[in-house]
């Protein structure tokens, strides 16, 4: 879909898009009113269905996106056709400002993953509004400050922390977002928490094959926590917070 | 006033942060293995890469700091942390380093000044966010052998042939860990770069042809 074949962009969505809401994927929640304050007038907005492509590797690299709702990820497809999920981005984040900065063309795929809400801004706005003034747009740098570091933690996971144990973590982080008290459980304590998440974008997110992310389920089953549709029970929190803290290296 | 696009490539904006920002600090040298800063430091400098190369690590919850990248000339470190106000990972010097001081006060200034210096700032976190993106992808996408292939084309940038030897910028550990794999791991994988003409003697590799190993990395990319 191109956001030039769009009707101009209408009335800003109601306040239900609040980021905090369902952030799970979003990789910390980047969202600044600030840069959307500079940038909401002069951008248009894309309605997308799950799995709709935003935009496809080796299309020009000509604008950005913000996230107002829903989920979007970033991946490669490998020779085979599988998909390499790179990064999944949630209400609030904004993306392919790299690749429109520095690239012609986008080196990735971007698809919707939920139904999404998207603001679109151009290179030539971007411009517009350095142009008028660079101060202004201080609040991007920062938000990108914070991507760089959201992503350099993610690069040290995947290269210090074994897969399974990914695993575990990201299950746990999700576990203590919806029961923050979750650290403090004794031992026995059981848990059930909805994700709203497809198993395939858990796997990208952890950095898995699909296939490799069914054998860990298939070993955390073994451990009495089950990942079904969504749905997240865990027999002893303490068990996947342990999980969670192993010391294993890559390779285990 | 129109903004050159040509102004946005990686090898120009890391050129344009040396001569815009180079004037605005102070120049001191670092002795190799200097932590400039460490994860959790106030952010009270941010330093400029004239010559030498850095490396960043961060600490996990448990094991030792994993590396993440390093850092040549013109790169920043410290921009991504603006916002936070605290460092993100911590810089080690890798060779002996020709650094610049900055102020964050000086880059938010530097920010407001112009419009092509707002650019700049934000391209060189894109630079540093492309990297990340490239290093993740293959990270996942890359075996052990070729995530070393791509290590050690990254030490020599634009070279297309001819034998090129070269003094690995750090230890073997530390390069496994960089590579996310064990050491036996990277021993076995440099015994098998031989026969795609890569032959190590201690800290000192020989590629006979760049654009052959290239190739075999973009091979190894395609059976991954």
């Amino acid at each position: 879909m191109s956001p030039d074949t769009l009707a101009p962009l209408p009335a800003p969505l109601p306040a239900d898009g609040d980021p905090g809401a369902d952030d799970s994927c979003s990789m910390g929640g980047l969202f600044e009113t600030d840069v959307l304050d500079i940038l909401m007038d002069r951008s248009r907005r894309l309605r997308l269905l799950p799995g709709e492509s935003l935009f496809a590797q080796g299309d020009p690299a000509d604008r950005f996106f913000l996230i107002r709702d829903g989920k979007v990820r970033l991946y490669t497809l490998e020779p085979g056709g599988n998909a390499v999920t790179l990064h999944v981005f949630g209400p609030g984040d904004f993306f392919g400002l790299p690749a429109m900065l520095g690239l012609r063309h986008y080196p990735v795929n971007g698809d919707a993953v939920t139904e999404a809400v998207v603001d679109v801004i151009t290179r030539s706005t971007l411009f517009a509004r350095l142009e008028e003034d660079g101060g202004r747009l201080m609040p991007l740098l920062t938000s990108l400050g914070r991507r760089h570091r959201t992503m350099t933690r993610s690069l040290a996971e995947l290269k210090g922390i074994s897969a399974f144990r990914r695993v575990c973590l990201w299950l746990w982080r999700e576990l203590e977002k919806a029961i923050p008290d979750a650290g403090t459980h004794p031992a026995g304590t059981p848990a059930a928490i909805c994700l709203h998440v497809p198993h395939y974008v858990i796997a990208g997110a952890v950095g898995l094959t699909p296939e490799n992310f069914s054998r860990a389920l298939r070993r955390l089953e073994k451990l009495g926590i089950h990942l079904h549709r969504g749905h997240l029970s865990v027999g002893d929190t303490a068990v996947l917070r342990q999980m969670a803290a192993a010391d294993t290296s890559p390779e285990d | 006033m129109g903004i050159n696009l040509d102004l946005l490539s990686e090898q120009a904006i890391l050129g344009a942060a040396l001569t815009r920002l180079s004037p605005l600090g102070t120049a001191f040298l670092a002795d190799e293995g200097s932590v400039l800063y460490r994860e959790g430091d106030a952010l009270d400098t941010l330093y400029l890469v004239q010559d030498g190369s850095v490396m960043t690590e961060v600490m996990l919850s448990s094991g030792p700091a994993v590396p993440v990248d390093i850092t040549g000339r013109g790169g920043v470190l410290g921009l991504s942390d603006l916002g936070e106000g605290t460092h993100g990972e911590t810089a080690r010097t890798l060779s002996p380093c020709r650094l610049i001081r900055l102020t964050p006060g000086q880059v938010h200034d530097l920010a407001g000044s112009s419009a092509e210096t707002a650019l700049l700032l934000v391209g060189l976190l894109s630079v540093g966010l492309r990297h990340r993106i490239r290093a993740i992808a293959d990270q996942r996408s890359l075996s052990a052998r070729g995530r070393l292939m791509a290590f050690l084309l990254s030490l020599m940038p634009g070279r297309r042939s001819g034998s090129v030897t070269m003094r690995l910028p750090v230890s073997k550990t530390t390069l496994a860990a960089h590579l996310g794999i064990t050491p036996q791991s990277l021993s076995r994988s440099l015994r098998s770069l031989r026969d795609d003409g890569v032959t190590v003697r201690g800290a000192l590799v020989t590629v006979a042809d760049p654009a052959d190993l290239r190739h075999a990395m973009e091979a190894e990319r395609d059976v991954a």
